[in-house]
């Protein structure tokens, strides 16, 4: 076929494509009949009354010397491993503020880092474009580090997101900016699938979140700076199972809701959202009006659902964090006013696997844990 | 004269650069390939989307969502939202074991929070500790550093909170105290 030919046949192909994609987005929107805000309140559902000394500031993490800009809980023993614009991570005893580990990384352009299943690992990632696991229980080098156990390289681009899969020490998922998901095995350091990429239909920017189903460890959502999110099947890497429109700004971060049938986003536009998995729909928005010009809208950073879902957690690059009530769309606590809260951009966020914390990460270089400190009362 | 300009011509010819008398056809086999391969990709895209929009036919509307989304939230107990519990008149041995139990324990049904009551310890700037919580003061600010002293905490090392910094012995490398680890960026001599 000559290069004329081609032309001609790829500009009937994207036409063809645009055209489909609009009749899907209109099909889509004749199911849109509500939304879970308009639903809850249909329902008679009350919001959430939170005051502001409800939710305290009941520990703070101090010991980094550069921003915060990712932190993991475990899924036992209430700890937590941070990773800085230091070049270090460290693993906190969250109930007593203790350090138990400090790793200097070789390095220091960290961005993400995770905690394996069993504790005993802890996985980080940057803009080295590979992902380090170290083995906590490894004795130190004449230094008083603890050296790497393995180098998982492969990505072509940055390390933006890790996460270890359920229940599963030897496995991990990482996002990238060479716009690919890895699936890896971490013991042989060999990549078992990769997702997205040239070929196969991925994203088409760089890849800036991951979040692994707990109640499905098969299936994984990724977000991108192509502000779209995606599902995908571990076992069929060759496609997304599903693509998520919506946003109108890159998907910044991404996270399972509870029921492991929904997720959250958050991004660039400033909004959260949440969708329904295996329709594709949208559900909600979470948008809040923010003060000064269009220049300065605050993205969102992270997010996290509290352990029922009724509660969003969102940072913001402004240094709020809002509490959102999921079921009826409402801001009902901004973490950023209270007292004790952080000076700066909140950069992560994660919830404690019992569900009785949330522990915050931020630029100021601390790390804030908070819990419920209200009555529960009885009558 | 008209010699001369011939020869001027001619000369002149002799210095550009030859021209060919028709563009010279190149294979850009490079871009026919990437072509090909963008071509197939949206081809594929095309199937993927014609699958999609068959089974948007079978889907439910966004109500149903939304009510398996409010039906979950409404009815799974969680730790970081005020709950009202109906007292019953027998329950107080109950209340009160609970309430030992969540001292040391994680839970929420309870009405306490162990992060509440969770022992703090701190270390005061004259060096003595104090604890909060119950518990016992030597037992919560105990460091010792094998081989080397604890000093007291300064501002040339704001990181730490264990309350526990060492320094090294001739200021070249710096160790950290393997009961605290003490997380400092730069030596701390005395």
């Amino acid at each position: 076929m000559s290069v004329a030919e081609l032309k001609e046949r790829h500009i009937a192909a994207t036409a063809t494509v645009n055209s489909l994609r609009e009749r899907l987005k209109q099909k889509q929107q004749l199911l849109v009949d509500t939304d879970v805000a308009a639903y809850g309140r249909s329902q008679g559902r009350s919001a959430i009354s939170f005051v502001s000394t409800d939710l305290v500031c009941c520990r703070t993490l101090q010991g980094h010397t550069g921003k915060v800009y990712s932190l993991d809980w475990t899924p036992e023993k209430n700890r937590i491993v941070s990773a800085s614009q230091d070049g270090r991570l460290i693993v906190w005893n969250a109930l007593t503020s203790q350090k138990t580990h400090a790793i200097k990384l070789q390095c220091p352009w960290v961005v993400t880092c995770a905690f394996a299943p069993n504790g005993q690992s802890v996985a980080c990632g940057g803009l080295n474009s590979a992902c380090s696991i170290f083995n906590l229980n490894s004795q130190v080098d004449r230094d008083g580090n603890i050296p790497v156990s393995q180098i998982l390289t492969g990505h072509k681009g940055y390390v933006y997101s890790c996460q270890y899969v359920p229940d599963q020490e030897t496995r991990l998922i990482t996002s990238s900016g060479d716009q690919t998901c890895i699936l890896w095995d971490v013991t042989t350091g060999q990549r078992i699938s990769v997702f997205g990429g040239e070929f196969p239909s991925g994203h088409t920017a760089d890849v800036l979140s991951v979040s692994i189903n707990s109640s499905n460890s098969n299936m994984f959502v990724s977000g991108s700076c192509d502000t779209t999110a995606r599902l995908w099947d571990t076992r069929i890497a060759s496609r997304a199972v599903r693509t998520y429109h919506g946003h109108q700004g890159e998907v910044n971060t991404v996270k399972l809701f509870p029921d492991g049938q929904r997720f959250g986003t958050g991004s660039n536009d400033s909004t959260c959202r949440l969708y329904d998995m295996r329709t594709g729909h949208q559900l909600q928005v979470y948008s809040q009006q923010h003060d000064g010009d269009d220049n300065d809208i605050p993205t969102v950073t992270s997010i996290a659902f509290s352990i029922s879902g009724r509660l969003l957690f969102a940072g913001y690059s402004s240094g709020a964090c809002y509490v959102w009530d999921t079921l009826l769309a409402e801001v009902i606590l901004n973490l950023g006013e209270l007292q004790n809260s952080h000076e700066g951009c909140i950069s992560c966020l994660g919830l404690s696997s019992d569900g009785s914390a949330l522990c915050t990460g931020s630029w100021d270089k601390k790390l804030k844990i908070w819990a419920f400190g209200g009555q529960r009362r009885v009558i | 004269m008209a010699a001369a300009e011939a020869l001027e011509e001619k000369q002149a010819d002799a210095t550009q650069a030859p021209r060919p008398r028709s563009p010279r056809r190149y294979t850009d086999l490079c871009g026919r390939h990437r072509l090909q391969a963008r071509v197939q990709l949206l081809s594929r895209e095309i199937g993927f989307l014609e699958e999609e929009l068959q089974s948007v036919e079978g889907l439910q509307p966004v109500s149903v969502c939304c009510k398996e989304v409010d039906k979950y939230v409404g009815t799974t107990p969680d730790p970081l939202i005020p709950t009202y519990k109906k007292r019953h008149k027998s329950c107080c041995f109950s209340r009160w074991l609970r309430a030992m139990v969540c001292f040391n324990a994680t839970c929420f049904t309870g009405g306490c929070s162990s992060w509440q009551n969770r022992p703090c310890c701190t270390r005061r700037p004259n060096g003595s500790c104090s604890s909060s919580g119950g518990y016992p003061s030597r037992s919560c600010c105990s460091v010792s550093c094998s081989r080397l002293r604890c000093v007291i905490p300064r501002l040339s090392c704001p990181g730490y909170s264990c309350g526990c910094v060492c320094s090294c012995s001739n200021c070249t490398k710096v160790r950290l105290c393997p009961t605290c680890l003490c997380c400092i960026s730069h030596c701390v001599c005395e």
